[in-house]
């Protein structure tokens, strides 16, 4: 007993959080193995150590207001527009004062007040079987139309990708149009709402539905997957960029911004820039098919296969204060 | 007296956080959120977890009784190595069990295609929907019966074995005294069992999901997340945490005086089957450990083999020395708070203080893991607050300190430790108690010299519940985690989110060893005793 008192103890102490001069600390909703690798380029390059606690973002959120008092993240990172301006409303952010990162972005993509910034950009995009569909769908509204009953497949409510985009529509097209789309894509579901975007596409390519929802890199990463089944369902679909005649395709981002308190300010920004500059963002559309959020970043072959695109940059900022009114447009028309 | 400080004081120490939870629903909270989640979210969540707990404790049954019936009253071949092999699914965490599905699942898609082309899509969003909550119940049922077969196990081979042999000798045939005596005589056993079953079953969030089924945890997430609402969504927990409250007192009331004793020495079997009832046990035996522990591992083995992509040997290794140390660790504080709580309580005998023991071992596992550790931060903040701490004690108090992790462990797993050591004191005559009382013993050193070493089976079955769980706990270990801390089980859940569904199977097997190594030495220790 006494002995296991001692290896607790040791191993405790190794975790305490100490003041380490040379870091940063992220608190971020995305880990992968994409972000690793960037970390680990950034410690190289700069001797600043990258540390992280992976968790969702409300949770995360969470243990930030807990922390107020004695604020342990230097950087908060997540993949959503409407969370990212909601926590910079209940001030979460504090400004980070770079102008190299400032000029980075194209106009309206960035936190207007500097309190956040994007790192990359996904689009919400339509795909279709290209055995079984010869018209695919133009629009987000086109799959509510009842040509598509019991065709359509589409993730839960309870993803933050879908409350963006009906949030999206809900600022460009009000709450009428918003209820009668919510509505009519519950009635053209093929199953109620299950799995991730990845299970939609792979969905269409087993024959349950025509069309499904699903963000631009799922498709990437399905394409580059190692199971052979995965690159099948890919090669089974094409790809529609929605609303091309209008506002554009529904986009979202990810980033991230420096914590109220933080205590490593100065590597934060560091590690900011260094994401956002050229070479990063070009990596990272290569290794997770994102789109850059920097301005004059080349697509790579992958997206460039998917075909150009406009992307709806007129409601980005309008996310956050719809995203309530969206989730109760859902629990309205019954979308799980 | 000073035991009852102590007692006060472990207790509120494990109720802190579950308290500051209750509290939740008298606080204000946002009532336009409150009410979209009342008039739209609640009652079907409601239905869809009545639904969902009583497939899986019905099948758990299934799976669970006749295969302790089996290895408790018949004499075949492969008995003791089934006695083992059948608790082994207690170590395949029920998100892995969700997962491994995904092939079977997708396999049968182009049957329900059929169904949609050929008889029209009601019937085809029927077939859907039951094969979808056919899959999901049998696979938590198939990793979660152990808990029915563990008690039912001993409840069979204890009184139950004897009295059934008693009725045999009288004249009732094998399912007349299977009905009549072993049956009724199991029924707490049964009871207990099921109420784990139901709290694993209700507490899940990652199988849920990824079936679509809308129980009432995901059903809080969802107002938690997506209404960005917590005071709602710990509403709604303190309302799941009083109705378990309530069901939990129910059953102690209806079982009454009724307790189980899962520690007398058990009859062993004599009885050889005929050839039908031989077929039957191997049969009842093998379906379990076929569905809750070979397809699981299999399916993850072959995953395994296909994994590519970058080398994670150094990560796995790290992942699991922090989980084998998180489980020692709040092992060690469970079982230490089971015994101090348990013993003190069964010296000072008052009913208040009895009460407060039963809700301080129920109270952590009822309550949902994220909310809890929200409840925890809020305990973290508290404590910081408080003035005149000596210095050194400050950097433990910051929330991402292993102190608070290890706190949120303890305080979800101590339930078991508490429960199961609760019901093995039980077993234990009073009379001890008082010969060694006579013979000039006090209290600390007759529960030492005495109890303690009755207790270890207890203990040593109680320990490595809590171990098996930390291992494979998720939320908690998700939310209070230091910088840079991979558990088993965070790293299962960071592959799977990356879509690496391959290679996630390396730590998902590494948490099914680690559980499956401690029970099989717990059985093979437990069984040897006996």
């Amino acid at each position: 007993m006494k002995s296991l008192t001692v290896i607790i103890s040791l191993a405790a102490a190794a975790f305490i959080a100490t003041a380490n001069a040379n870091e940063v600390r992220l608190y971020t909703q995305r880990h992968y193995d994409a972000d690793k690798e960037v970390f680990d380029r950034f410690t190289k390059e700069t001797g600043i150590e990258v540390k992280v606690v992976k968790a969702g973002a409300d949770e995360l959120l969470t243990r930030i207001d807990a922390e107020k008092d004695a604020p342990q993240a230097d950087l908060f990172v997540t993949v959503d527009a409407a969370t990212l301006d909601r926590a910079a409303e209940a001030g979460v952010f504090q400004p980070h004062g770079s102008e190299t990162l400032a000029g980075r972005f194209p106009d309206g993509l960035a936190a207007s007040d500097g309190s956040w910034v994007p790192f990359t950009m996904r689009a919400r995009v339509i795909v279709a079987s290209k055995d079984r569909v010869s018209e695919p769908p133009k629009t987000y509204a086109d799959l509510a139309d009842p040509s598509y009953k019991g065709k359509v497949l589409i993730r839960s409510s309870s993803s933050g990708y879908n409350q963006a985009l009906l949030a999206s529509i809900l600022a460009a097209e009000g709450k009428d149009k918003a209820v009668a789309w919510a509505k009519g894509v519950k009635e053209n579901m093929a199953r109620p709402p299950q799995g991730g975007d990845r299970d939609q596409v792979r969905g269409v390519a087993l024959g349950l539905g025509d069309v499904a929802v699903s963000n631009s890199y799922y498709l990437g990463l399905l394409e580059t997957s190692d199971d052979p089944k995965d690159r099948e369902a890919r090669a089974a679909v094409s790809v529609i960029f929605p609303n091309q005649g209008n506002r554009g395709t529904h986009v979202n981002i990810s980033g991230g911004g420096v914590v109220k308190g933080a205590q490593n300010v100065e590597n934060a920004v560091k590690l900011m820039e260094f994401i956002t500059s050229a070479e990063i963002q070009a990596l990272y559309q290569q290794l997770t098919s994102e789109f850059a959020a920097a301005k004059g970043i080349p697509p790579t072959e992958v997206q460039k296969a998917w075909g150009e695109f406009k992307p709806d940059l007129t409601t980005i900022h309008q996310l956050s204060d719809n995203t309530e009114e969206a989730l109760r447009i859902f629990n309205l028309v019954g979308w799980q | 007296m000073i035991s009852r400080v102590i007692f006060w004081v472990a207790c509120l120490i494990l109720l802190l956080p579950v308290g500051q939870l209750l509290l939740g629903v008298f606080a204000p909270v946002d009532t336009e959120s409150w009410e979209q989640v009342r008039e739209y979210l609640l009652v079907p969540a409601i239905w869809e977890s009545i639904y969902l707990t009583v497939a899986v404790c019905v099948l758990s049954l299934l799976f669970g009784v006749p295969a302790a019936w089996c290895v408790s009253r018949f004499q075949f071949p492969g008995r003791r190595l089934f006695s083992v092999l059948l608790v082994l699914p207690l170590a395949v965490p029920p998100y892995v069990a969700a997962y491994i599905s995904t092939d079977a699942r997708e396999a049968l898609i182009p049957w329900l295609v059929s169904i949609r082309e050929n008889q029209g899509v009601e019937a085809f969003l029927l077939a859907e929907r039951v094969h979808r909550f056919s899959w999901l119940s049998v696979m938590l049922a198939a990793v979660l019966y152990p808990y029915v077969f563990l008690t039912a196990r001993a409840a069979f081979s204890g009184t139950g074995c004897r009295l059934a042999d008693a009725g045999r000798t009288l004249g009732s045939g094998p399912w007349r005294s299977f009905f009549t005596i072993s049956l009724p005589l199991a029924r707490p056993a049964l009871a207990a069992g099921l109420f784990l079953v139901a709290m694993e079953t209700l507490n899940d969030y990652g199988g849920v999901t990824y079936f679509g089924v809308q129980t009432l945890t995901p059903t809080l997430f969802k107002t938690w997340f997506g209404l960005g609402d917590i005071e709602s969504a710990r509403r709604l927990a303190a309302w799941i945490l009083i109705v378990i409250l309530v069901l939990r007192f129910l059953e102690v009331r209806f079982r009454g005086r009724a307790g189980f004793e899962s520690q007398r020495r058990p009859a062993r079997p004599t009885q050889l089957p005929k050839r039908p009832v031989l077929i039957a046990c191997l049969i009842a035996c093998f379906g379990p450990v076929l569905v809750g522990f070979l397809y699981p591992c299999l399916t993850l083995l072959y995953w395994l083999s296909r994994t590519t992509g970058p080398d994670r040997t150094e990560g796995l290794i790290r992942a699991t020395g922090h989980s084998l140390g998180l489980g020692l660790a709040v092992t060690a504080l469970c079982l230490l708070a089971a015994l101090v709580i348990n013993g003190i309580n069964r010296f000072v005998r008052s009913p208040a203080q009895d009460t407060l023991a039963r809700i301080a071992s129920v109270a952590g596992y009822a309550s949902p893991g994220s909310v809890l550790a929200v409840a925890i931060f809020g305990t973290a903040a508290f404590f910081r607050e408080v003035p005149f701490l000596p210095e050194f004690v400050r950097p433990w108090l910051i929330s991402g300190s292993l102190l608070w992790l290890v706190y949120g462990l303890s305080v979800r797993y101590f339930a078991i430790a508490g429960q199961m050591t609760r019901e093995g004191l039980a077993s234990i005559p009073r009379g001890l108690d008082d010969s060694a009382r006579l013979l000039g013993g006090r209290p600390f050193s007759a529960f030492i010299g005495v109890q303690l070493p009755l207790l270890r089976p207890a203990l040593a079955g109680a320990g490595i519940l809590v171990f098996i769980d930390v291992v494979k706990e998720l939320p908690l270990s998700l939310l209070l985690r230091p910088f840079d801390f991979e558990t088993l089980g965070t790293w299962t859940y960071g592959l799977v989110d990356q879509g690496l569904i391959f290679a996630c199977a390396a730590p998902s097997l590494a948490i099914v060893a680690i559980g499956s190594i401690g029970l099989v030495v717990v059985e093979l220790f437990l069984l040897k005793r006996s």
